[in-house]
């Protein structure tokens, strides 16, 4: 059999694109990741002020608030924003679990043959999908324990080299992170390793500026989208 | 006829026609769209893409729910359990043909 992508392979692969087309998730994680960076940079530092202990707790709700929903949230941004210009698909991100046997969900028996050519494929794919995911994001974590171990400016920009190599050869696959977020880990590391900042306002400030090109990033996809597509006639079939 | 060319002739026509099973494999590879993604996906026009949803209603292959997402109407459309299996099966048999046709077994 030919190793060509198949239509169904295809479909798959084009909601997972449509996910992120929008920029809001991406704005969503910018904005959560640099919440916990914010958290971050005062969790760690003495004599703070009132206002700073509040405000840096409220970051940190704010944070979880978002962690907790971001489904809803970002079906709440997108039921406004997208939907009506280009259409609903439901995440395969969220629904990983539920798709192959959504009868399930409707107290039907399952489909009699899960390892039916089709249904294999599309196992395959999310499998390998979320495997590269979890590697990354593993990789990211382990790679920022070297800001907190290491106590040398240099490692600030070296960290931020290696964690933009990482996220490239992540997620490149399926384009989930554009370049610019890839070559603005560099340029992040750069700038916090000039700072002279504790470990801990260091490795908050470096989150921080991982979020704001995640928050760029988005902006950035929103406002092409944006202009791309105009509000369509919603039609009925 | 030979038995290849008898798996052929088994195929489903509901999900042969070329438009319809372009919606069956986007329905099949996602949860659930609604009717403007679909138009978009597949490049069809809105009375042609209403005429195929419905002989695949009609079929009981696609479930279609009109519902709210705020103040946005959505149409829904999803595969039943049927429509899933029919999907399977028709891939099942192209692939036994195209197996078959290549010089194969086909299994």
């Amino acid at each position: 059999m030919s190793n060509s992508p198949t239509p169904i392979f295809l479909a798959e692969n084009r909601s997972w694109t449509y996910w992120f087309a929008d920029g809001l998730p991406q704005l969503l994680i910018g904005i959560s990741v640099m919440l916990f960076g914010f958290f971050f940079i005062y969790m760690g530092t003495p004599s703070l002020s009132n206002a700073l202990v509040v405000l840096a707790i409220v970051a940190f709700a704010a944070y979880m608030l978002i962690q907790i929903r971001a489904p809803q949230i970002l079906d709440w941004l997108k039921t406004r924003i997208t939907y009506p210009r280009t259409g609903y698909a439901a995440s395969p991100y969220f629904a990983n679990k539920n798709n192959i046997c959504r009868d399930a969900n409707l107290n039907l028996p399952p489909a009699p043959d899960p390892n039916a050519p089709a249904i294999a494929e599309i196992k395959r794919l999310r499998k390998e999908r979320n495997r590269r995911l979890s590697r990354t994001y593993i990789l990211l974590a382990l790679t920022s324990l070297a800001l907190w171990f290491v106590h040398t400016s240099w490692i600030c920009a070296l960290t931020g080299i290696v964690m933009g190599i990482i996220l490239w050869l992540g997620t490149r696959a399926d384009k989930s992170v554009s370049l610019l977020v890839v070559l603005g880990f560099p340029v992040v590391g750069f700038y916090v390793g000039t700072l002279q900042l504790n470990p801990h306002a260091r490795v908050g400030s470096f989150i921080f500026g991982a979020g704001l090109l995640f928050l760029l990033e988005g902006l950035v996809s929103l406002l092409l989208y944006l202009r791309r597509n105009p509000v369509a006639n919603v039609p009925v079939a | 006829m030979t038995p290849d060319l008898q798996a052929l002739a088994t195929l489903d026509r509901v999900v042969h026609e070329p438009a319809r099973l372009m919606i069956m494999t986007v329905l099949y590879a996602v949860p659930e769209t609604d009717f403007l993604y679909l138009q978009r996906e597949c490049g069809l026009t809105q009375g042609n893409l209403s005429s195929h949803l419905a002989k695949l209603e009609e079929a009981k292959y696609v479930t279609i729910l009109k519902t709210f997402k705020g103040k946005y109407p959505l149409t829904i459309c999803s595969l039943t359990k049927l429509g899933r299996e029919a999907f399977e099966d028709y891939v099942r048999k192209m692939r036994y043909v195209a197996g078959a046709t290549a010089g194969g077994n086909g299994t």
